[in-house]
């Protein structure tokens, strides 16, 4: 791409507009018309706009769909997790019944069932594979996997942590890496010496056995990713999950509810450590120099800063610093940080507003949009939260005047996306529809 | 020495209260009154935790300095501890479908504090046990938690089971957790829906006729 100015004198807008220009014309889509392009321009713009507080022609909407076109389309997660194409059948069918969206994704989230067989997981549980067959998502199982004198450990040489503790720890398969000599160590033939033990070479022969099977996964979402955007439905999965809230990778993954609270006690200090040591390995190993991808938008799910987890005090002790030298730092880079704020954040709203104007967009799960409109209104682009109970229960008219009393609260002035609480797996595809209509009829901005 | 003893606990004061309940157990106290005392203690954290003072992790770490004390305290026990006097029996659990815990374990432990015989049946329960819990405790209130949409009709089921054994009109039904609404409660037919382990309290309390 022709650029007149060299990346690291660029501002952090300049940065971003060049990420916004690939979003917009994406070098790797055919589109298959020239209607089919127009619409996706249209439709990127749309949410351009909205990110940086301006007015796009109406309100952009992200529908709640998550795996809604599994159960629509008569299938299920569990039947899906084994035959890829049908997850492709299903999608394509759902996308041509639906019509006009502003954001669609493939089945991505399903994993691979006979992978997730062959290599089980004791942190997450999938339907038939610790849930009931007829589990509609995957389960996360909380646990304290790393202990709490292990902190030094794990920052002294995260990836030997993670291959020799962690690994064995979480996935059965992996048990024999105990028995592994540090990975420094591991030079030249000095695989091959430890390949000798039986059970590391079962290891990596399961590995190399799935890999036909990971292709094959990996292709078919490609595929119908690929195919999707061709149709004019641009992708929000640009940055990926590139980092976690430094907070929550302890919280979440590696010590769970219980240990972190200990840790916050007990060991205050080696937390911010350990949460300080993380956030720079992040920055300097993942964020600094991130590659152009389709888009700039780096979705985050929060999890352990909000309401009810953490008094006022505890999220400007442990959790926001953190987090926002993590977002500034992906502003820095030109990219969105996206943070997907679960539960409720009425508390936090006042703590979250020192960030550059429009650098982040805000998605809430229960939180008073009314509220957040009030405060983070000329700082970032907000949204949420049609109530997912009424999507998937209540009626469509119902549904339409959520959006519009919504629409009516955080639309005016720009910076703000309609969509749903949390994603949705069953219930009445008509709900989406009035989403979409009310977007329409109530969100259109006048020129 | 007691007055001491509640304000460390409440206060989170780990070192200086371990340090207190040996010294106490060492004086020959009557280990009862380290009994009593816990019980004041946590009432005292259950109601910061109401007013908004404490949260989530000082409700984690209470329990587990009272673990501590109670691993020190237990064997001065004699069998014949006289168990407090508990308002009535409340049954809780997560759904089916739903491996969710922590909001299930503050119900717990709020409901607990407050004077409560709580049977928690965990997560992930079977309709059926839920069915056969209620007639084993022949508790008139059940809680029913869930984090996860699929939640929703797990609720249903559960509610639609126990109108099928009869137990539906004995019975007040509570619901709460991640995604549940009063539009959750209306079609899952329970009787309340709760925002938090406060609302969860409140509920049994009306319905126990606790002012």
């Amino acid at each position: 791409m022709p650029q007149t100015k060299k990346w690291e004198d660029m501002t952090w807008q300049e940065k971003r507009e060049e990420r916004f220009k690939h979003w917009l014309n994406p070098p790797d889509v055919k589109f298959v018309s020239k209607e089919t392009e127009k619409l996706y321009k249209q439709r990127v713009t749309r949410f351009i706009k909205a990110i940086k507080l301006e007015e796009p022609d109406r309100v952009p909407v992200i529908l709640p769909t998550g795996n809604f076109p599994a159960y629509w389309g008569g299938s299920s997660f569990r039947t899906l997790m084994y035959d890829y194409k049908k997850g492709h059948e299903i999608w394509k069918k759902f996308m041509e019944a639906f019509g006009d969206m502003d954001i669609f994704n493939g089945p991505s989230f399903i994993p691979s069932g006979r992978i997730a067989e062959a290599i089980p997981s004791r942190i997450q549980k999938l339907p038939g594979l610790g849930l009931p067959e007829t589990a509609t998502m995957n389960q996360f199982v909380e646990g304290e996997y790393m202990m709490a004198d292990e902190y030094d450990l794990y920052m002294a040489d995260p990836t030997d942590y993670n291959l020799r503790v962690m690994l064995p720890r979480t996935t059965p398969l992996f048990e024999p890496f105990k028995r592994m000599p540090p990975m420094r160590n591991m030079m030249g033939n000095y695989w091959l010496t430890v390949m000798t033990d039986p059970e590391v070479r079962k290891i990596f022969e399961t590995l190399l056995s799935l890999t036909d099977e990971q292709i094959k996964w990996t292709t078919a979402s490609m595929e119908i990713n690929s195919y999707i955007r061709a149709h004019g439905y641009p992708s929000l999965w640009g940055g990926g999950i590139m980092a976690a809230a430094p907070f929550d990778h302890f919280a979440d993954v590696l010590r769970g509810t219980q240990g972190i609270a200990m840790d916050m006690f007990r060991q205050p200090k080696k937390l911010h450590e350990a949460m300080e040591w993380y956030l720079n390995l992040s920055i300097n190993t993942t964020i600094k120099n991130f590659p152009m991808t389709s888009s700039p938008i780096c979705m985050m799910p929060l999890h352990k800063g909000d309401d009810t987890f953490m008094s006022d005090k505890q999220f400007a002790e442990f959790y926001w610093p953190y987090l926002r030298r993590l977002f500034l730092a992906m502003i820095d880079e030109g990219l969105v940080p996206f943070p997907f704020a679960e539960g409720r954040y009425n508390n936090r709203l006042k703590q979250i507003t020192d960030t550059p104007p429009s650098g982040v967009v805000w998605y809430f799960d229960q939180t008073d949009m009314k509220e957040a409109k009030r405060i983070l209104g000329g700082i970032s682009c907000i949204m949420g939260n049609v109530p997912t109970s009424l999507v998937i229960k209540g009626t469509p008219q119902q549904v339409k005047e959520a959006c519009r009393k919504l629409i009516e609260d955080c639309a005016p002035g720009g910076g703000y996306i309609l969509t749903g609480g949390a994603s949705i797996d069953r219930g009445n595809i008509e709900n989406l529809k009035a989403m979409m209509d009310a977007a329409k009829e109530y969100g259109v901005y006048k020129k | 020495m007691s007055g001491d003893f509640v304000n460390l606990m409440a206060d989170l004061k780990e070192e200086e209260l371990l340090a207190l309940t040996k010294k106490r157990l060492e004086a020959k106290e009557d280990p009862q009154k380290i009994l009593d005392d816990n019980t004041k203690a946590m009432a005292i954290v259950g109601k910061r935790f109401a007013g908004g003072e404490y949260f989530l992790p000082e409700l984690v770490f209470s329990g587990e300095l009272l673990k501590q004390v109670m691993a020190l305290v237990t064997p001065h026990l004699k069998q014949s501890s006289a168990k407090a006097k508990k308002i009535g029996k409340v049954v809780i659990g997560t759904v089916a479908g739903d491996i969710h815990d922590i909001g299930l374990n503050i119900v717990e432990f709020m409901l607990d504090v407050n004077g409560y015989d709580v049977t928690s049946l965990g997560v992930d329960v079977p309709v059926e046990k839920f069915v056969q819990a209620m007639k084993d405790t022949k508790s008139p209130v059940l809680g029913l938690s869930g984090f996860l949409t699929p939640a929703f009709d797990a609720m249903k089921e559960t509610v639609e089971a126990l109108e099928k054994a009869g137990l539906r009109k004995d019975i007040k039904i509570m619901i709460g957790g991640g995604q549940m609404d009063d539009e959750v409660r209306k079609y899952a037919k329970a009787d309340a829906f709760g925002k938090d382990a406060m609302a969860a309290v409140s509920l049994a309390n009306k319905w126990f006729g606790v002012k």
